[in-house]
């Protein structure tokens, strides 16, 4: 039994091993949608860090604010006020042009309906994320084939997504999001429309992704089940944190215990976890 | 509630509708302003009948290419319509879902065309009569006349059509909204969308074999058309013409595939920024879409040709105006009408009775003419003032013959082969090759000359110059004079005088005649007491009066000289023609008035129709493009996401309006350049016209409009892009 408590405005920048600088630093970041008559805070007040190498699971109950927040980090909204860091660098000042340079150098996406390309294929889709990066162009079908060949989507490269499975799609969707090398990969409930077989699949890749080839990523769901293979979650209630716990030496069965406390004790989506 | 629902749709779908809606502005406006032309006729109070005649004629050619206008745009109308119409399907499946009827949904897209139509009518009109008045100002241009009141002018007629040809185009698009939408399913209405996401793609290989035969049949197509020389719709222009739509839509077909193919095999482009992408959009575009490509370029090709061959045409008729018109008028007579009826006995002793009556018949007035003009001395002019002495006392100050004979020795085509010269195509060379060289006497060529104030001949005793008025005819007339030259005519040896004249021999709009030659008065006295006639005689006439006033007498001094017989002068003529001493007669005022009306017929012919297609085509394109970007919209979302800054989509998207817009245009301008090539060497050239002005002109047409087209298509779908994406994703 874990002890279930509210930590108010998480302590900043906790050290961490090797004492290196986090990847993304979010600071007292604020979100206010509307105008003056009605007014909706969707974040309120949230710090946090993640450090390099992290796979780290954001929860929290519909309406809680977490995608709000992935949107931020992403740069896809802005904050109200408080600043967002990424690899030390303050990405809530930057101009449009600055803003895509750094989606397209930095981040890497995958979304709940994968949002690839429909009238290119597999292969091609990967690529994009390469040539809009102006990637040297002898070195875009090698890469291409790595990646693919790591992510077990070899066999559909040359599919369009319509004759995909759903499970490919999204593991296709990953693979684009890790071909260009970014610092950090954001995961907007990955297996949202996946079947269970195909969830786990699709996990199992982001686990890997992040053990084996070191790719540092946070990930938005309301299932405790795939929050389960991160090393460490945030809760967010109401726009703000409300708990963090992180999987430390324990096993995956136990750690999906623990957060089935935590979701029971906010009273979400219980009845979505397996 | 149906209505607000239909009024809200327009309102909110104007990004899809404005272009339609527009081109249908400027439909409806060209189509009542060029309806209107004959009731211009009322501004320059024309009293002669001639200009009246010709604005009749030429609204009546307008009336009649109005059919083709009218099909075209019900066509685009048509095509719009339904285009936005399935683009909606989502949109009708959830008023259905939503428990409304399907006659419900079918009464809000009746509103929303009906209000459409209604709106572009009465706005198309409106502009239509500006235009309208606009081109009056035009029409006085052509006809170099002076507007000293300005009245408006309101067409009835042109009101009437516009609004019933309007009026059945939108009949007909409701119906045909109201059937498509009965026959829709509600399951396929709501996941419209989604199937719409399958698109086709080609085996590269059939695709490239596709491409090589396209390229094949377009070529064979031209060699087609180049063979036939435009000069007969015949088979080879039949086949020209059918080869071509199916090189077009081969063309089309297999376009994508081939480019697609070719493209991925280049590294180099395929894997740099957004090409991979932009490619493949313009692909699956092209792929889907083919046919309606198809049919803008042939449509393109049509308006492309019609403009340039029209606006070369009126240069054609306005070119050499100031040379047709020197002399006041011209009277021929054309001899060699005069043969009679044939003399063969074999071929008169097996004929039946009536037919040899009627060769008897001719015979006697071949006779009574040739004993007519011998009484005379072939001398026209005597023969008219003997008719009426007051009447060519009143009229003529001058009045000079030039005979025209043919040479029974002399051909041009011993000098086209001595010289190899041509005149144009091989069928050109055969026509002309046999004729004999038209001989013409110095003295009379000389007075002439003399009259309007040009250089004369001295050909001397035995040397012989050449006149010649026609660009084709051109390199043979300087053939025909080259230094040391000697011909032999009536037995007596001319050698050239190197000269070549370009003396206008009669009142004309097109020299027919090219490259005779002036030769001393002896040789054509020693033709006479051979035997021989003039070919051809003229009489140029220069008047004491007026031209207008000329023309009156003239006509009146003809219907005595020779009155119209009674089946004659039940068409209205008072004169009647005969192969001595007049059988045509052409006043430089007819010239004139002629020349300026072809010029407004063919020029509004080829403003209309070129316009029109040209539009209707633009039009069709930019719906296309337009709508692509709206169903793109997921897609212009993802590349944001993914790190594409504002400036490699909008890059991308440029690429993709401009080659979807140019790819038609630039096969069609091959096809073009082809036709009008052929039709310049059959046509134009003889007429002395060069293609390069008219062709400039089309540029310039198809640049404006067309571009206008472009551009705004590219602006609108880069605002529907912005609006989706907002600021902050390509601010």
């Amino acid at each position: 039994m874990t002890e279930v408590y509210a930590t108010p405005a998480a302590p900043v920048c906790a050290p961490s091993a090797g004492g290196s600088r986090p990847i993304l630093s979010v600071r007292q970041m604020e979100k206010v949608y509307g105008s003056k008559d009605s007014v909706t805070k969707a974040v309120r007040d949230i710090s946090f860090d993640v450090m390099p190498g992290e796979f780290v699971g954001i929860m929290g109950p519909s309406g809680s604010g977490k995608t709000t927040l992935l949107n931020c980090v992403a740069t896809i909204d802005t904050v109200t006020s408080g600043h967002i860091l990424v690899d030390g660098r303050d990405i809530t000042g930057l101009r449009s042009r600055a803003l895509a340079k750094f989606r397209r150098d930095d981040l890497g996406f995958i979304f709940q309906d994968s949002n690839l390309l429909d009238t290119l294929t597999g292969f091609e889709n990967i690529a994009l994320a390469l040539t809009v990066k102006g990637e040297p162009t002898g070195q875009v079908k090698p890469k291409v084939e790595r990646i693919a060949a790591t992510l077990g989507v070899a066999d559909v490269l040359e599919k369009y997504p319509y004759q995909m499975s759903g499970g490919q799609k999204q593991r296709i969707a990953a693979a684009r999001a890790m071909v260009a090398d970014p610092k950090l990969v954001l995961a907007d409930e990955p297996t949202g429309a996946l079947d269970s077989r195909s969830a786990a699949v699709m996990l199992e890749t982001l686990e890997m992704m992040n053990a084996s080839l070191g790719a540092t990523i946070m990930m938005v769901t309301h299932d405790s089940y795939a929050a389960s293979f991160a090393n460490r979650i945030l809760f967010i209630k109401d726009g703000a944190v409300f708990n963090e716990i992180r999987k430390g030496d324990t096993s995956r069965k136990d750690f999906f215990n623990r957060i089935m406390e935590v979701v029971t004790f906010l009273g979400g989506d219980a009845a979505d976890a397996r | 509630m149906l209505a607000k629902l239909a009024f809200r749709n327009i309102r909110r779908s104007v990004k899809d509708y404005g272009v339609y809606f527009v081109t249908l502005v400027f439909g409806v406006a060209v189509f009542y302003a060029f309806n209107s032309v004959t009731g211009q006729s009322i501004l320059f109070d024309l009293e002669d009948t001639a200009s009246a005649s010709v604005f009749d004629m030429t609204g009546q050619m307008l009336g009649m290419f109005s059919v083709v206008i009218a099909c075209v745009l019900g066509f685009l109308v048509l095509y719009a319509n339904g285009f936005l119409i399935r683009r909606r399907k989502q949109e009708f499946g959830t008023y259905l879902m939503l428990g409304m009827n399907p006659r419900g949904v079918s009464a809000i897209v009746l509103l929303e065309t009906v209000t459409v139509g209604l709106v572009s009518l009465v706005v198309g009109l409106v502009l239509g009569f500006a235009l309208s008045q606009g081109l009056s100002f035009v029409t006085a241009g052509l006809f170099n006349i002076q507007m000293t009141q300005y009245r408006f002018i309101f067409s009835a007629d042109a009101f009437l059509l516009t609004l019933g040809c309007f009026a059945l185009i939108f009949v007909v698009t409701a119906l045909f909204n109201t059937l498509s939408i009965r026959r829709y399913k509600l399951i396929d209405l709501l996941s419209a969308r989604s199937r719409n996401a399958r698109f086709r793609v080609r085996n590269p290989w059939i695709s490239l074999v596709g491409f090589v035969a396209a390229v094949v049949v377009i070529a064979w197509a031209y060699v087609t058309l180049i063979d036939n020389g435009l000069l007969q719709f015949d088979e080879g222009f039949w086949r020209a013409t059918a080869l071509m739509v199916a090189g077009t839509f081969l063309f089309f077909w297999s376009l994508a595939g081939f480019a697609l193919a070719v493209i991925e095999r280049t590294r180099g482009v395929y894997f740099k920024g957004l090409a991979m992408f932009t490619m493949r959009q313009i692909a699956s575009k092209v792929n889907t879409a083919f046919v309606s490509l198809s049919v803008v370029c042939v449509m393109l090709f049509f308006s492309l040709t019609v403009f340039s061959t029209g606006m070369g045409l009126t240069r054609a008729f306005t070119g050499d105006i100031e040379n047709g018109t020197i002399y006041d008028a011209t009277l021929t007579a054309n001899v060699y009408l005069n043969k009679g009826g044939t003399h063969d006995p074999d071929e008169l002793a097996a004929m039946d009775e009536e037919d040899r009556e009627y060769q008897a018949v001719a015979d006697a007035r071949a006779a009574a003419v040739l004993a007519d003009a011998e009484a005379y001395d072939w001398d026209i002019a005597a023969r008219l003032a003997a008719a009426s002495p007051a009447l060519w006392e009143q009229l003529v100050d001058r009045a000079l013959q030039l005979d025209v004979y043919q040479s029974a020795e002399v051909t041009y085509g011993m000098f086209m082969e001595r010289f190899g010269i041509s005149v144009g195509n091989e069928k050109q060379d055969e026509s002309v090759a046999p004729q004999g060289v038209a001989l013409m006497g110095a003295s009379q060529f000389n007075a002439l000359a003399e009259l309007t104030g040009r250089p004369t001949a001295d050909v001397g005793e035995s040397g012989y110059a050449v006149n010649n008025m026609l660009d084709m005819t051109a390199s043979l007339a300087e053939g025909m004079v080259r230094e040391g030259q000697t011909i032999e005519i009536a037995g007596r040896e001319l050698t050239s005088t190197g000269k070549v004249l370009n003396q206008p021999l009669e009142t004309t709009s097109f020299f027919s005649g090219g490259a005779e030659l002036i030769v001393p008065d002896a040789v054509i006295e020693d033709l006479r007491a051979q035997g021989a006639v003039p070919d051809t005689s003229r009489l140029n006439v220069m008047y004491k009066t007026d031209r207008a006033e000329g023309d009156k007498l003239l006509e009146q001094l003809l219907a005595e000289a020779s009155p119209a017989s009674a089946e004659v002068a039940a068409s209205g003529w008072t004169f009647g023609p005969k192969p001595w001493p007049v059988t045509v007669s052409f006043t430089a005022e007819e010239v004139i008035v002629q020349s300026s009306g072809m010029n407004m017929m063919i020029s509004y012919l080829a403003l209309y129709i070129g316009f029109v297609f040209l539009i209707a085509t633009a039009a069709v394109l930019a719906i296309q493009q337009l709508s692509e970007t709206s169903d793109s919209l997921p897609r212009y979302k993802v590349l944001a996401e993914i790190g594409c800054d504002r400036r490699m989509i909008f890059r991308s998207l440029r690429t993709q309006v401009l080659v979807y817009f140019l790819v038609p245009l630039g096969l069609a301008v091959c096809h073009t350049v082809c036709a009008v090539g052929v039709i310049s060497d059959a046509v134009l050239a003889q007429l002395g016209v060069s293609v390069f002005e008219p062709a400039l002109m089309t540029a310039v047409l198809a640049g404006v409009v067309y571009g206008a087209y472009l551009l705004v298509t590219y602006y609108a779908s880069k605002g529907i892009i912005r609006a989706s994406l907002g600021k902050k994703l390509v601010g």
